[in-house]
């Protein structure tokens, strides 16, 4: 599903943030990624959906290899692979049901589809009954569930989770991890960005660990050891 | 497609509700800028008038002699009128003259000489020859060709030089009026410029973060840019509406002090907006779009490198 070849980021001649990174995600799998700040997890997020160049190497996503994705092609990339990240990113000026359906407007869905999709997720996520509602209206782990229905709206085949419950207590850190997992079992590729130890241990997927911008472990049924 | 557009009108209605102060402060500069532009407008329109009432004041007199047969000064009212740069030739008899001496003086209420014109046997006052010229470049033409003709037999009285002095001095200072009004009205194009474009790159500056998203999200670069684009276009005609709602109400203001320092010739400055409404407002509204534009596509494209 996503394959990473000799990927190196270097973001000036001295600070390296990747080097010679090779990771095969299969379709289907959850995968952690962990690792401390300034690990590279973040960049390696940014590669995946576009935000930032390689300097070497090759990403391929799908059939996709995005390495070589001109300016113009990156929209299509990002509608392809759901994202969520820690701060939200939500549209504070529009409702939930308006933050998801955005997703579908940008690429010209029909009115039709929208109305039928959009509550469809959001009841996924438990939150239809919340749908007019602005972010600022709604807690911490409730903006999150909007980010992720904002992610599945398009059903995409991975899911990209960018520390989701950084900024979330046990608690709520625990349902993400649930909706998390149930998208996972009805087929979509999660990879989980974190470095919260207690999800990892619970779970007991397979973890890749950075380090310095290097892949020091990568093991099925992993823990969190670092 | 057109679900594509209604959902470009819906978005930028959408952002301007509800970023509603925002919008209120975007759509207040430009009025304020806007405003500035109209006190100038208004102010040329008057300047121009002033030197229009000013050139229409101005004629060239030519007395004749007492001895001068009225066929010959017709004979050279006739010839000046085949010169193209004069705009109308009034020929005043001696009679006519001495008609409206009397007029003017009665008007005046001043016996003494009212009494003084009673006691003359003979009418003292000359014919004349009153010519307007199409514009105060003419004076001079026409001046060459009367002195030119040999006129000098009939023709008694040469004010002409001390009038050609004053046409002079008019057009001097008409041109250096000209010269003041283009500086200013180029030093207040570039200062509303800058005002509009600062103001629009603020209101874009305040939103980086959401165009950021939305480019995460798989927004393509001309979905996000074309409601900005529209939401500039809005502010500006709803900007454009406010300033002829306010403008027309300070010209009926200023219209009764314009009339009284005119003298009387009151120049209609409603009636010269009226007249000219959709060339002084129409190319705002187009200069407005305009800048909104340029502004809007520098400062978005700042934010879309995500």
């Amino acid at each position: 599903m996503i394959k990473l070849h000799n990927v190196s980021k270097t973001y000036s001649p001295d600070t390296v943030a990747l080097q010679d990174i090779d990771i095969h995600i299969r379709p289907g799998e959850f995968v952690f990624l962990i690792g401390q700040s300034g690990a590279g997890k973040s960049t390696l997020v940014k590669l995946l959906t576009s935000q930032e160049r390689v300097t070497n190497g090759r990403i391929v996503i799908g059939e996709w290899d995005i390495t070589t994705l001109k300016q113009r092609e990156i929209p299509n990339l990002r509608r392809q692979i759901g994202v969520v990240h820690q701060d939200f990113k939500l549209l504070e000026k529009k409702t939930v049901y308006e933050n998801v359906a955005f997703a579908l407007e940008v690429c010209g869905a029909s009115g039709k589809k929208i109305t039928q999709d959009v509550p469809q997720v959001l009841k996924i996520v438990g939150l239809d009954e919340k749908q007019d509602r602005y972010p600022t209206q709604l807690s911490g782990g409730e903006q999150q569930r909007v980010a992720i229905a904002r992610a599945l709206i398009h059903r995409p085949k991975v899911l990209l989770a960018d520390e989701p419950t950084g900024d979330l207590d046990t608690i709520t850190a625990k349902s993400i991890v649930e909706l998390l997992k149930r998208i996972n079992d009805i087929g979509t590729t999660v990879v989980f960005v974190t470095h919260n130890r207690e999800i990892v241990n619970t779970l007991r997927k397979r973890v890749i660990t950075l380090q310095n911008g290097v892949v020091i472990a990568d093991k099925e049924d992993g823990k969190y050891f670092i | 497609m057109i679900h594509k557009i209604a959902r470009i009108f819906k978005f930028a209605f959408q952002n301007i509700g509800r970023n509603i102060w925002l919008s209120m402060v975007t759509v207040s500069m430009m009025v304020v800028a806007l405003l500035a532009v109209n006190f100038f407008i208004l102010g040329n329109a008057v300047l121009t008038s002033l030197v229009q009432t000013v050139e229409e004041k101005v004629s060239m007199t030519l007395y004749f002699k007492q001895t001068a047969q009225s066929d010959d000064i017709l004979a050279v009212a006739e010839k000046l009128r085949t010169v193209p740069q004069v705009k109308d030739v009034e020929y005043v008899s001696k009679d006519a003259a001495l008609e409206r001496f009397k007029k003017k003086y009665a008007a005046e209420q001043n016996p003494l000489i009212e009494d003084s014109v009673r006691e003359l046997d003979v009418n003292p006052l000359s014919a004349s020859i009153v010519v307007r010229a199409r514009s105060l470049d003419a004076y001079p033409v026409i001046l060459e060709f009367i002195q030119s003709q040999q006129y000098d037999s009939i023709i008694e009285k040469k004010n002409i030089n001390d009038r050609s002095r004053l046409i002079e001095k008019l057009k001097t200072m008409k041109t250096n009026l000209v010269a003041v009004a283009l500086g200013v009205i180029i030093f207040f194009s570039l200062l509303i410029s800058l005002i509009i474009f600062n103001t629009i790159r603020i209101t874009i500056y305040s939103r980086r973060r959401e165009i950021g998203i939305m480019k995460l999200v798989g927004a393509t670069n001309s979905f996000i840019r074309t409601p900005l684009f529209l939401e500039g276009i809005f502010y500006g005609l709803f900007s454009i509406i406010l300033i002829i709602l306010f403008v027309f109400p300070i010209l009926s203001i200023v219209q009764t002090p314009l009339a009284r320092f005119f003298d009387g010739s009151a120049f209609d400055v409603i009636g010269y907006f009226n007249d000219h409404f959709f060339s002084i407002f129409g190319y705002q509204l187009l200069g407005l779009c305009g800048i909104t534009l340029v502004s809007s596509s520098i400062a978005i494209g700042r934010y879309l490198k995500v």
